[in-house]
């Protein structure tokens, strides 16, 4: 189990953290969501029958836990809050730009009321309606309506990124 | 640009940005930390060990002058072999090459082999430079005492021998259980890499955008 634990943290971990930066205010807020999500994974494990995949199941738990993250850490933050996960790490210089891009969505996405960033972040990730549906308990066609509707919030606030 | 077209540069940039899961970060940094302690105790050792065969060779107590100087060449022979092992085994290693989760474990891995090398390497070198130092000691201290009349076997410095012994004794017992656990640590690491390796190359051969 301790290696199928690994396994999945380390084929998912970099996905794991893009979420948990999706609802986190500071690196360190990221990295302790980050260490809620891998604990929940490791003792929901055991319980995994494969009743769906592998995939479907940790992002399942992720958003969870990233729910009970910000019911418990502070109220809901206002779409309009403009928050920032700065990342002291060095990166290499060519990396820079992809970085600046990265950072600017991830803006954006964090400004996105919950609901709608809960799709828009699995369906970045490359999960199909029918697995964002599974993993947040909703209807196909609502992720439908919902990742348009998101499409749309990510565009404006894109706009006024830039 | 249309919506598909938009949805999947957001994808690309969401994805680009490098992530390493922090479970991860944290072994590299504990060891980076151990590597950092494990040089500033080498330094240490060769500052005092170093700086106390050049002082008895000035000085020269007890022993004849000619068998400081030997055990001085002799000991900083011992002293450089270990930093070439030491430096061999951390050169390039310090950090990943990148800010990639396969970056850190590929350090990690390279480490680990380093360390395996520096263990084996380190303790064949470091037993017989205690050897070396023991048995010039005794050699000196024999000879000291011959020089005044008094002549003794090797069973008259039994305890030397003993203690000496045990030393390294328990020096190569310590380092063969490093070797064991490092190479625990390395085959499950190894076997993370493949199975990573694996996971990436599934992943690039066809995914399920939505």
């Amino acid at each position: 189990m301790k290696e199928r634990f690994h396994r999945l943290l380390m084929a998912n971990g970099p996905a794991l953290l893009r979420l948990a930066a999706s609802y986190a205010d500071t690196v360190s807020d990221r990295d302790d969501l980050f260490q809620e999500i891998s604990l929940a994974i490791w003792k929901a494990l055991p319980q995994f029958r494969g009743d769906s995949s592998e995939r479907t199941f940790i992002f399942r738990i992720a958003h969870n836990r990233a729910m009970s993250h910000l019911a418990k850490r502070r109220p809901p933050a206002s779409p309009v809050d403009d928050v920032e996960v700065p990342d002291l790490r060095p990166d290499p210089e060519s990396d820079l730009l992809l970085k600046q891009k990265h950072e600017q969505l991830a803006a954006a996405i964090r400004r996105l009321p919950v609901e709608y960033r809960q799709v828009v972040t699995l369906a970045l990730e490359g999960l199909t309606y029918a697995e964002i549906a599974d993993v947040v308990g909703i209807h196909e066609n609502n992720v439908g309506v919902r990742l348009n509707r998101s499409r749309q919030m990510l565009r404006r606030l894109m706009e006024v990124e830039r | 640009m249309n919506m598909r077209d938009e949805f999947a540069v957001w994808r690309e940039q969401w994805t680009s940005a490098p992530a390493v899961p922090v479970q991860l970060i944290q072994r590299v940094e504990r060891q980076t930390a151990r590597m950092q302690t494990l040089r500033t105790a080498e330094t240490v050792v060769t500052i005092a060990m170093g700086g106390a065969v050049v002082a008895g060779a000035v000085v020269h107590p007890v022993l004849d002058q000619i068998y400081w100087l030997i055990l001085a060449a002799g000991t900083w022979a011992g002293i450089a072999a270990l930093w070439i092992v030491s430096i061999r085994s951390t050169r390039r290693v310090w950090e990943p090459a990148e800010y990639t989760t396969a970056a850190y474990v590929s350090l990690y891995v390279q480490r680990l082999r380093r360390e395996l090398e520096r263990i084996a390497l380190g303790t064949a070198i470091s037993v017989l430079l205690s050897a070396f130092v023991l048995f010039l000691v005794y050699e000196g201290l024999a000879h000291a005492l011959a020089s005044r009349g008094v002549h003794m076997a090797a069973s008259d410095l039994a305890e030397f021998w003993i203690v000496g012994g045990l030393v390294n004794l328990f020096v190569i017992l310590g380092q063969m259980g490093k070797r064991r656990k490092t190479k625990a640590e390395l085959a499950h690491m190894t076997d993370l890499q493949r199975r990573l390796d694996a996971a990436v190359s599934k992943d690039d051969s066809g995914n399920t955008p939505a």
